[in-house]
């Protein structure tokens, strides 16, 4: 303890030493910044570009679900001219690619993990800046490449990617397979190896702050849940992202230069003899080596929200966080087993079968820790003084939305019944269950919260109650009616499956889905309205606007670089102390020191 | 004002349990069941149901009330000041363990009898399954019951088996990933270059009809249209002249006992009668619109046989 103080100290000695450097230039300032709030802050806003991009290819997967081969207004002319407007099977199976890939490598994990990660970890645990704020600068501008990668891979010949997010060999791996499987393929390689060079310099970054920097008093205990689960989710990215980095090499060597790691001997696709054959490849290698990141990638997904869901939780339940042990431990039970159940995802994959029965039971299990998140929030909610802000609507739709996802795990989990349900729309029920109803609704909850710390102003209150309720409404519209395609067996990622008999009463359905889809796209345009308007005409925010007791809420709004003035703040108590009996007041910030306010009275 | 919001909750949730319940009866379900196993998957899709069903109404419930009676901002009034219950922490922890535990062990068997290879059944490979860019490639050992042989009978996107019988398949792919997926016969596998995967099934008595076979792995541009057919074959061909005047005598009978309403009709009579007539009538509408279906599996491979015998003599 004595040790991270002390390097507390000499880090902000440093800051202070080299402040004026930094009021030099606009560039050194807001762009090639090394401060954490501004690399936070970048992370934040490209984030948010790309939502909108992802949001766009997948009104044209709905479109197609809901009128297959009809001409798509607006869009339909624009992009596929040539064909009159009409989506090309092509371009479906590249736009639910696309969408994917983008939604969770360009936005959900960057907008946690790089924009709430890297705002929220120094603010919240006493700390000047990161441990490495050049590395910290990096990280975001390793997703430079990655970002350009995936948007040149729209205009390359074949276009982008189109083997699914998850990139199964031989199609992906193999020129001739398919048109998305030339460069665009390679580009989508490329572009998730920087996204996760980028992840691991943040994840690094993150471990040793949390490990070294923490202000005076501020033990592992007193940190709030949210830098718990970006601490505890930084340790998943550092173990889990080597094996994707060491998967996707091996894929691109597979793609150019001949090596055969997941391609069978003598594979010939579309007439091609694929090269790297007679190497004795294994397709299914890369499922292990894919899932074995990317599982823990869905974790990495829903820890940083649960633990953002925690505190605006919290400061609005006006209580302590129910179980606040057993909620660290539980993100940590979450983390340890999310290593041990990729294989569920493999389970009619050809993969030994009673390896499925070892993964399903793993898999059981994880539902553990979950659920007893679900029961701590439930029990902070329990008897508290809820105050119905913006941010506040937004967490308690995490929890509506996330016992779904939750619940509907099990059913996946469940070898018999995945037969049924796997690769259909049951899947994608739970994912956007999960990744939507979870993730996201954290993230609007996690805007509406810290947008004041970060600019100094208020998002708009009645416009964020409109964006949360219609966003509620149709994400609910949209996404639990695919739990019913999935049990009518209807597949997912088909350009066309009306030509199917088993599936053709189901087109009514999939029109009503498309609509609420194409709601729930526009809804977010109020969203994006808010934060651009508020930016300027947002109603002044002081330190503490909420009342909240964490530590970002003692610096002022916004902080200003090195975040504490002179002095680094002095940590007495645990961060959920709402309507503490010891003081009047319902809140009892942390940096609060009671026993001296007693000794001078 | 703020108690409106746990209406919206409410509204969810309800929304949730209500279509749900509407979905059977618009067919937003299950698809009809044919095999001998799928039964033991929709029940245990129906254990789960019921029990994360519990779980959802339990918790929505307290979701909807802690909203409903703890909103509305009472400045200067305190929340509850409790930091944690232990006995309930380890109650819900337990009792949630104990319940998943449950679920994992009572689908353990179901699972072993459909995909580990030593509950395959003990009989011949029925035929060769090759999924390719974008069409299935089906195999027959033909009479010689030998794979490889001159007397093997190919087939495209149809698989031609007995009802009623146990049927081991062999499946292959020769290019990239497919799925092997039988949505009637509650059947997925993924078909991989480079591996060969049993597949085996058995379908109810009087499932004779077509099936669709459905690719459910990615396959490319063109994985939409990868569709494929099971035929299930009687077991005895049937005579179709005969079935035709079965049921036009069923008919037949069936009007008399119209006519005869206003006597004293035997109801009992009337109603077998009329079931034999609806399920004679269904099988004679199968049949006729899948050409060849009336035929024993055997019967449609001697046909297959001569049939492809005659093009490459042909040729």
């Amino acid at each position: 303890m004595a040790e991270s103080q002390a390097s507390a100290a000499t880090h902000g000695a440093h800051v202070e030493e080299h402040e004026p450097e930094y009021e030099l230039g606009f560039v050194r300032k807001y762009i090639f910044s090394t401060d954490h709030k501004i690399i936070g802050i970048q992370f934040l806003f490209t984030t948010l570009f790309f939502f909108l991009i992802g949001g766009l290819l997948v009104l044209a997967v709905r479109w197609q679900l809901a009128w297959p081969w009809s001409n798509m207004p607006i869009f339909g002319p624009l992009v596929f001219g040539s064909e009159g407007g009409q989506i090309s099977p092509e371009f479906y199976t590249m736009a639910f690619t696309m969408h994917a890939s983008i939604m969770i490598f360009m936005v959900v994990i960057p907008i946690l993990a790089g924009a709430f990660g890297n705002f929220i970890i120094p603010l919240q645990i006493g700390a000047r800046d990161m441990a490495f704020p050049k590395l910290n600068m990096f990280s975001y501008w390793f997703m430079w490449p990655a970002m350009c990668c995936f948007v040149a891979s729209f205009f390359v010949e074949g276009g982008a990617a189109a083997s699914g997010w998850t990139s199964y060999p031989p199609l992906s791996s193999v020129w001739s397979a398919a048109p998305g499987s030339g460069m665009g393929q390679t580009l989508w390689l490329t572009g998730v190896s920087f996204v996760g060079v980028s992840s691991l310099m943040g994840s690094l970054n993150y471990i040793t702050t949390i490990v070294t920097m923490r202000c005076p008093g501020m033990t592992l205990f007193r940190m709030p849940l949210t830098t718990w689960s970006l601490f505890i989710t930084a340790i998943l990215q550092a173990f889990a992202l080597p094996v994707l980095t060491a998967a996707l090499v091996m894929q691109i060597m597979d793609r150019l230069a001949g090596t055969g790691f997941f391609i069978p001997p003598e594979l010939v696709v579309n007439n091609v003899e694929a090269s790297g054959t007679g190497t004795g490849g294994q397709p299914i290698l890369w499922q292990h080596l894919f899932w074995f990141y990317s599982h823990p990638a869905v974790y990495i997904m829903i820890l940083p929200a649960m633990g953002i869901n925690s505190d605006v939780m919290a400061t609005f339940a006006r209580k302590p966080i129910f179980g606040y042990k057993p909620m660290v431990y539980a993100i940590s039970g979450i983390a340890g087993l999310g290593f041990i159940v990729w294989g569920h995802h493999m389970f009619q994959s050809g993969m030994n079968p009673y390896l499925g029965t070892a993964f399903m039971i793993s898999t059981m299990f994880i539902a553990l820790p979950s659920a007893v998140k679900v029961f701590n929030w439930l029990g902070t909610l329990w008897g508290g003084n809820i105050r119905f802000t913006a941010a506040m609507l937004n967490a308690v739709a995490f929890v509506s939305t996330f016992i779904i996802g939750g619940l509907s795990g099990i059913f996946m989990a469940a070898t018999p019944v995945d037969i049924h349900i796997h690769d259909t729309y049951f899947i994608v029920a739970h994912i956007h269950y999960v990744l939507f109803g979870g993730s996201v609704f954290a993230i609007f909850a996690g805007i509406y919260y810290w947008y004041p710390k970060m600019f100094g102003r208020h998002m708009n209150e009645p416009l964020g109650k409109l964006h949360f309720f219609l966003t509620f409404t149709f994400a609910n519209l949209a996404f639990f009616p695919m739990h019913l395609l999935g049990v009518a067996g209807f597949p997912r990622r088909l350009a066309d499956p009306y030509h199917y008999i088993t599936f053709k009463h189901l087109l009514g359905l999939n029109q009503f889905i498309t609509v609420c889809a194409i709601c729930l796209g526009l809804t977010q345009l109020i969203f994006m309205f808010n934060i651009i308007i508020s930016l300027i005409g947002g109603k002044r925010a002081g330190k503490n606007p909420w009342d909240s007791n964490s530590l970002e809420w003692q610096a002022d709004s916004p902080a200003p670089h090195g975040n504490w003035g002179p002095s680094l703040p002095v940590v007495h108590r645990g961060p959920y102390e709402y309507s503490s009996p010891e003081v009047q007041e319902d809140w009892l910030p942390q940096t609060r020191d009671l026993n001296a306010e007693k000794a001078s009275s | 004002m703020d108690k409106a919001w746990g209406i919206l909750f409410l509204a969810a949730a309800v929304f949730s349990i209500a279509i749900f319940a509407y979905a059977p009866s618009q067919g937003w379900w299950f698809p009809e069941d044919v095999s001998t196993h799928g039964h033991e998957i929709d029940k245990l899709f129906y254990v789960i149901l019921a029990v994360t069903g519990l779980a959802f109404v339990a918790t929505q419930a307290v979701l909807c009330f802690v909203v409903f009676r703890y909103s509305g901002l009472r400045r200067g009034e305190k929340g509850t000041f409790i930091h944690t219950i232990h006995w309930l922490e380890y109650l819900w922890t337990f009792v949630t363990a104990a319940v998943l535990a449950w679920i994992a062990f009572v689908q353990v068997d179901a699972w072993a009898n459909i995909k580990f290879k030593t509950r395959a059944p003990d009989v011949k490979t029925h035929a060769h399954v090759m999924a390719g860019q974008f069409e299935w490639r089906i195999t027959y050992p033909g009479f010689d019951g030998e794979f490889n042989t001159v007397d093997d009978v190919m087939g495209l996107n149809q698989l031609h088996i007995p009802v009623e019988s146990p049927i081991l398949v062999d499946l292959e792919s020769r290019d990239v990933l497919h799925s092997f997926f039988l949505p009637n016969f509650r059947i997925k596998q993924d078909a991989v270059p480079g591996m060969v995967i049993p597949v085996w099934f058995t379908t109810k008595p009087g499932t004779e009809d077509s099936y669709e076979i459905v690719c459910a792995e990615l396959c490319g541009w063109g994985h939409y249209k990868m569709k494929g057919m099971v035929f299930v074959h009687p077991k005895e061909t049937v005579d179709l002249e005969a079935l035709k005047a079965e049921v036009a005598e069923l008919k037949e009978q069936l009007d008399g006992f119209a006519a005869d309403a206003a006597e004293k009709p035997d109801k009992k009579k009337r109603l077998e009668v009329e079931r034999a007539w609806t399920k004679q009538l269904g099988r004679l509408g199968r049949f006729t619109e899948n050409p060849g279906l009336h035929l024993s599996f055997e019967d449609w491979l001697k046909k297959a046989h001569e049939e492809a015998n005659a093009v490459a003599l042909e040729d």
